[in-house]
């Protein structure tokens, strides 16, 4: 029954899509570019890695030298409540010292107007342990554990200030399926049009600090390192998945 | 005048090469085959991407594969790529420092030269981001082979071998700079290294002993105090390639005598931070770290459970990394057993691949002829 209610509504979504796209009059493409673009930043200053000390919740003075995470299984919802799933999209976000990639390009979206979109930081069950790259899986990069323990869902690397002025480590490397979370964000007027003749950009807020103080308040002293799955990578992913993100701006280019 | 005067010197200098190229230059090496070449590498490794405007041939890779043993293309013609990366030593020299074609040391140790269609920036401070940048570097490098690129493509150029060989590879007679990286970039592409009994092991042809296995959990393992035992090697030399890419200052020096990637980049951030290289091969190119600080992987081993330098760029993958409780300040310590250390290098010597190093098609091509 469930199933059958499930391939049903599948079905009526599907034909949703094609409906609107064959009602497009000829002069406006039936898809459109959206483009989401990652902006990192602690209460709201950007995020300068290294240089640049920030403060959190509980009073630690962190840098960070890396950032990095996976952003797949995007959906975007319409008005009208029927959805558009991005298939194979595994995308890596990343701020490093050398390295920058902080914007998903998503070409065919189909031409309407969205009022909310949700993603996973990470990578699903079915992809986690294979070795199939997909997108930008690709278990000889630093994001996979070894070829048994799949990849690592959110990265952050950095030091941290103890109360005795010494240095320590921030090494947070969250992963496994019980860390697995969805982030869902709703357009800040209530839409995001895309149409084929232009480009739609998404601004998406990361705020690190609230890595440290959404569900739970860490401190640094007691919680600096995570390097398997567990009760501390899941409290980490609670934090980041309950605030991290935010819907920034929608730009129409 | 100058330009005048150039030429003439040109035309001698390559006047005296011709007539005494006659009776030693290799004219009989002729690529068996022709056409696009296929490279063959164990899925497990990935993908990989080759410039759109240097696809490999099998008469690119041949010509290449000469250049790399040309001693032509240093400036009294003593010297060739191969003088420093010996195939039998993996592509290095044995040396800390190497001595260039004038005799001069060179300020950092020779690389080994091993799977790098995977690399994405080439020399220890990454300057480099393709191979056929980096393949001009050490013909100029006045260290090195201290020659200009024009006497280079004119002694190539007047040879009776080089102008056919570009012409076949190329479309043209005329050699240049560009074609000579190029014909380089395609041979060092082809230096896979993928039989080694890692790989046979992975390729479930080979059962590693108890200590093998041992050694390599340990090494891609980050140790949890109390908890899980590892040596956090796989968190910089992770992955089959037993490399991530990443640059870091892996604890060397408090005062560090070579700033690395920051004379790269100009960010302090980057002080003594050098890429962490693939360990494939390590067994064979001692010695090692950028400076070829240690002669023995006991030694490297020594350095990263008891000998760490803290600094402000210490990654913090190794600030963090121990078996014991991290107390910071305190001095980092990764605290394996010395039976431990043992089963990692038993590991380490695992990557030895010896066919790598006696495939008759990395050889020197010259060697027949002469
Ligand atoms: C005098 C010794 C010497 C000679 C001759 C020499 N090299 Fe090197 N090679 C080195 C040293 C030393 C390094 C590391 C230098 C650095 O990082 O600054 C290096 C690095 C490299 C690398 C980088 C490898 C990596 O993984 O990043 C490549 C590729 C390379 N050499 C190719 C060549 C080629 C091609 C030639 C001939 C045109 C050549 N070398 C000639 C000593 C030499
Ligand atoms: C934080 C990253 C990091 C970790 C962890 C790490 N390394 Fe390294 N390793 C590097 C870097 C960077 C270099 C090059 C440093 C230099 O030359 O200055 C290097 C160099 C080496 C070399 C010399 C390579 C050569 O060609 O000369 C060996 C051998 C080595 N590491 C083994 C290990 C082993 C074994 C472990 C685990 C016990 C380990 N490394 C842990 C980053 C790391």
């Amino acid at each position: 029954m469930n199933l059958l209610q499930k391939l049903s509504s599948t079905l009526f979504i599907g034909l949703l899509v094609f409906l609107s796209s064959c009602s497009k009059d000829d002069s406006s493409p039936a898809t459109g570019e959206l483009v989401l673009t990652f902006l990192h930043e602690v209460n709201g200053q950007p995020l300068v890695l290294n240089e640049q000390a920030f403060t959190n919740a509980a009073g630690n003075v962190y840098r960070v030298e890396k950032l990095k995470y996976y952003v797949s299984n995007i959906e975007l919802t319409k008005t009208d409540g029927s959805a558009v799933k991005i298939e194979d999209g595994y995308f890596l976000i990343e701020q490093t010292g050398l390295d920058s990639r902080l914007s998903i390009s998503l070409p065919n979206i189909p031409s309407a107007t969205y009022s909310s979109l949700s993603f996973a930081i990470g990578v699903d069950s079915a992809r986690n342990f294979s070795t199939e790259m997909v997108g930008d899986l690709n278990p000889n990069n630093d994001m996979a554990w070894n070829w048994v323990s799949g990849y690592k869902f959110f990265m952050l690397e950095g030091k941290f200030t103890t109360p005795t002025q010494a240095t320590g480590a921030i090494v947070y490397h969250v992963g496994g399926n019980s860390s697995l979370r969805r982030v869902s964000l709703s357009a800040p007027a209530g839409e995001i049009r895309v149409n084929g003749n232009q480009l739609t950009e998404l601004g998406i807020g990361a705020d690190v600090n609230r890595l440290f103080d959404t569900q739970y308040t860490i401190d640094l002293n007691n919680l600096n390192a995570v390097m398997q799955p567990g009760d501390d990578a899941n409290q980490i992913a609670d934090n980041y998945a309950a605030g991290m993100f935010s819907l920034h701006h929608v730009h129409i280019k | 005048m100058n330009i005048i005067r150039n030429l003439f010197f040109v035309c001698i200098l390559s006047l005296g090469l011709l007539s005494c190229a006659k009776d030693d230059t290799p004219s009989t090496i002729q690529p068996e085959e022709t056409g696009p070449l296929q490279l063959i590498t164990p899925r497990y490794f990935g993908d990989y991407q080759l410039p759109a405007d240097n696809s490999l041939t099998k008469e690119g890779v041949a010509l290449g594969r000469m250049l790399f043993y040309e001693k032509m293309l240093s400036t009294n013609n003593t010297l060739s790529c191969a003088s420093c990366h010996q195939q039998s030593k993996a592509f290095t020299d044995g040396q800390a420092f190497s001595k260039g074609a004038e005799g001069l040391l060179g300020k950092r140790s020779t690389m080994s030269l091993v799977n790098l269609v995977w690399n994405k920036r080439f020399f220890w401070d990454g300057r480099a981001t393709s191979l056929e940048e980096q393949a001009l570097v050490p013909i100029q490098d006045p260290l090195e082979m201290h020659q200009t690129l024009d006497a280079a493509v004119a002694k190539l150029q007047n040879s009776p071998v080089y102008p056919a060989r570009f012409k076949q590879v190329f479309g043209s007679e005329i050699v240049s700079a560009q074609n000579i990286a190029k014909a380089l970039a395609q041979f060092e592409r082809t230096l896979v290294s993928s039989n080694s009994r890692y790989d046979q092991y992975l390729s479930k042809q080979y059962q590693p002993t108890a200590q093998e296995l041992n050694g390599e959990t340990l090494f891609m393992t980050h140790p949890q105090a109390g908890k899980i035992r590892g040596g956090n090697c796989g968190d910089c030399h992770g992955g089959f390639l037993t490399t991530l890419g990443n640059f870091h200052n892996n604890g060397l020096d408090t005062q560090v005598k070579d700033n690395g990637l920051e004379g790269v980049t100009g960010k302090t951030a980057d002080r003594g931070k050098f890429r962490a290289p693939s360990l494939r091969n390590i067994a064979l190119t001692a010695p090692y770290m950028h400076d070829g600080r240690f002669q023995t992987l006991e030694e490297v081993l020594d350095h990263y459970n008891d000998h760490i330098q803290v600094s402000e760029t210490i990654d913090p993958l190794i600030l963090e990394a121990s078996n014991e409780q991290v107390v910071p300040g305190e001095p980092v310590k990764l605290h394996l057993s010395e039976q431990e250390k043992k089963d990692i290098i038993t590991f380490l010597h695992m990557l030895t691949d010896s066919t790598f190093i006696s495939d008759p098609r990395f050889s020197d091509p010259f060697l027949n002829q002469k």
